[in-house]
């Protein structure tokens, strides 16, 4: 909560800092007397604390304003989240898969081939830019080959194939910068616990290798991997907001860097606070997860 | 964007075994750095990048900027190695005048962001108590605010530019850095040598100066070069997008902003660029990966 409000108070006070008013955007003709009209009607004549709490207080109710082509700004960010949500979700899970398997796989052969192919490609995609990786894949995939198409998007209810067949490169180029910070992760947490005592216990049980590194290792290695997700939401978030561009998918990320490109002050202020909510959402689901995955946060809980 | 994810790189809060790095040899260790092939890999390119930055009016064949009108678009030639761009441009050229934006704004903003964070993550992890709650809450304040948006904000303001993008880029990664000053003293200030000190009345800037800032130097150092290649990807994003170095300046992220425009006629214009960027980080990412493995304790496992 402290965090959303920080963060929307940054915003305000950074986007006041522009240089010019507000005001200016409403077009040329503006007459000292309409400036002044718009000046007064938007509270731009009042303190910015003033401002501050009139927008905040609004914000609350759900309405964020109307942006400067009149349109509300709630409205036009609602109609954006879904696009995005299903290419995050889709990131995630395909990164999730990769990176963590990767990473059981790194450690389980600690030392020897499979892991030093495994990091060298984590490297790889750690040094590779993601836009970059957009780029070519559009060269490859879309203008060469014709698999799937270069931009645009359908929506997942019109036709669930289609959309499929428009979001799979975007969010698989997504994927991979967020596989690769996953895998080293949960490589280190996987060697961690696999030289813990328990684990000498379950060899010595004669349990299978399956079961060891799944559900013994694997378990206490994914709470590192659950904090690395949230931690990396911010850069996921930017990351989105690149692919959209480059994929041309008129999404979230696509209305945050359309919002800087004009100079739309109510929109930049609506998808930056809608933006940090979302992160401090996601960050108390992930705290969630933590008493799912691990025990001792359930207990500590419940003692208190 | 994967820009400072680097950073995040396996330093939970992990206890070392301090003070036992300074009994090393700087030759050994220099050895042992050497005797990893992709350390070696890594430097070695990276010197080839570095001198290739510094002498680039003696190496690059053209002018970046000079115009080909008879060559637009070509392929690679004798006269033109790796070809021209749209406008008639040696691609070979642009790539190397383009190095010197990428490394600039690579050691700059990590520079930047060491010289933010590192005091204030000190401070933060030396004294804890309320000064800590408080730079603890802004720094996770600083990270839900994507980078990206700041980034674009600093640009809007100060009107694009490399330095511009440099300060965002340094300013987007000083919050990772902080958690990194801070862990390091926080563990640094239980060690027993820090109670000595504390014990002989040393004062509190004696303490951080003499005995907590070289303590946690080589672990700087790693993140630093680790953070190089995060903030050179940064770059050439932002320049990518229009705000970072404006064209026709040259840089790698311009170049590739450029190549969008033939895509389908000429790909190779896309390749180029993003080769040399991935080359570049990589070869970062290679040294600091093996700075990391002989200077931290904790991978000698």
């Amino acid at each position: 909560m402290v965090v959303v409000l920080l963060a929307s108070m940054l915003v305000f006070a950074g986007i006041r800092a522009l240089p010019g008013s507000p005001a200016d955007a409403f077009g040329t003709p503006s007459t000292p007397a309409t400036f002044a009209f718009i000046q007064h009607k938007y509270l731009l004549d009042r303190p910015l604390p003033v401002q501050y709490a009139k927008w905040i207080w609004l914000a609350l109710h759900g309405d964020l304003g109307v942006d400067e082509r009149g349109l509300p700004v709630g409205h036009t960010i609602v109609g954006r989240i879904p696009v995005t949500l299903e290419l995050a979700m889709l990131a995630i899970v395909f990164s999730t898969v990769l990176g963590v398997g990767a990473g059981v796989i790194a450690a389980w052969w600690q030392g020897r081939v499979p892991d030093y192919v495994v990091r060298l490609v984590a490297l790889a995609g750690l040094s590779v830019p993601g836009f970059w990786v957009a780029l070519v894949s559009i060269i490859v995939f879309a203008a060469n080959l014709h698999w799937l198409p270069a931009s645009g998007f359908v929506s997942l209810f019109s036709n669930p194939v289609q959309n499929l067949r428009h979001m799979i490169l975007p969010s698989v180029v997504l994927a991979l910068g967020l596989a690769a910070v996953l895998m080293r992760q949960t490589r280190s947490a996987m060697l961690d616990s696999l030289s813990a005592d328990y684990i000498r216990t379950a060899f010595a049980k004669g349990l299978s290798p399956w079961r060891i590194a799944g559900s013994h290792a694997l378990r206490n290695s994914l709470i590192t991997t659950t904090t690395v997700i949230g931690l990396e939401l911010g850069a996921l978030l930017s990351g989105v907001a690149i692919i959209e561009q480059i994929f041309g998918i008129s999404g979230f990320g696509q209305l945050t860097l359309q919002a800087v490109y004009d100079r739309d002050y109510p929109l930049m202020q609506g998808t930056v606070l809608v933006a940090a909510t979302g992160y401090v959402v996601v960050n108390l689901l992930v705290d969630l997860a933590y008493s799912l995955l691990d025990p001792r946060v359930r207990v500590a809980g419940a003692s208190q | 964007m994967s820009f400072a994810n680097a950073v995040l790189e396996e330093n939970g809060p992990e206890s070392k075994s301090v003070g036992s790095r300074r009994t090393h040899s700087y030759w050994l260790l220099a050895r042992r750095f050497l005797r990893r092939p992709f350390s070696l890999v890594g430097l070695v390119i990276l010197a080839v990048f570095v001198t290739t930055a510094l002498f680039a009016s003696w190496v690059a064949p053209f002018s970046p900027s000079a115009t080909d009108f008879n060559a637009i678009l070509s392929g690679p030639s004798s006269h033109h190695l790796l070809g021209t761009d749209g406008l008639g441009r040696d691609v070979l050229s642009r790539l190397i005048w383009g190095s010197r934006a990428s490394l600039q704004a690579g050691v700059l903003a990590t520079l930047l962001a060491m010289a933010i964070a590192v005091p204030i993550g000190v401070v933060a992890g030396y004294y804890g108590g309320w000064v800590d709650l408080v730079i603890a809450r802004l720094t996770d304040v600083m990270l839900a605010f994507p980078f990206l948006i700041l980034a674009i904000g600093l640009a809007v303001i100060l009107s694009p530019s490399l330095t511009t993008a440099t300060l965002a880029l340094g300013i987007g990664t000083a919050p990772r850095m902080i958690r990194v000053a801070r862990g390091e003293s926080l563990t640094l200030r239980e060690a027993d040598f820090i109670r000595a000190a504390i014990a002989n009345s040393a004062s509190d800037a004696v303490i951080l100066a003499r005995h907590i800032l070289p303590n946690m130097v080589s672990t700087l150092i790693v993140q630093g070069t680790l953070l190089i290649p995060a903030a050179i990807i940064g770059e050439a994003t932002l320049s990518f997008l229009g705000f970072g170095v404006q064209p026709p300046a040259p840089s790698w992220g311009v170049m590739l902003a450029d190549s969008q425009a033939y895509l389908t006629q000429a790909p190779t214009q896309a390749l180029y660029p993003g080769l040399a960027i991935f080359l570049c980080s990589l070869s970062f990412n290679f040294v600091g990966d093996g700075l990391r493995e002989i200077l931290d304790p904790k991978t000698q496992r």
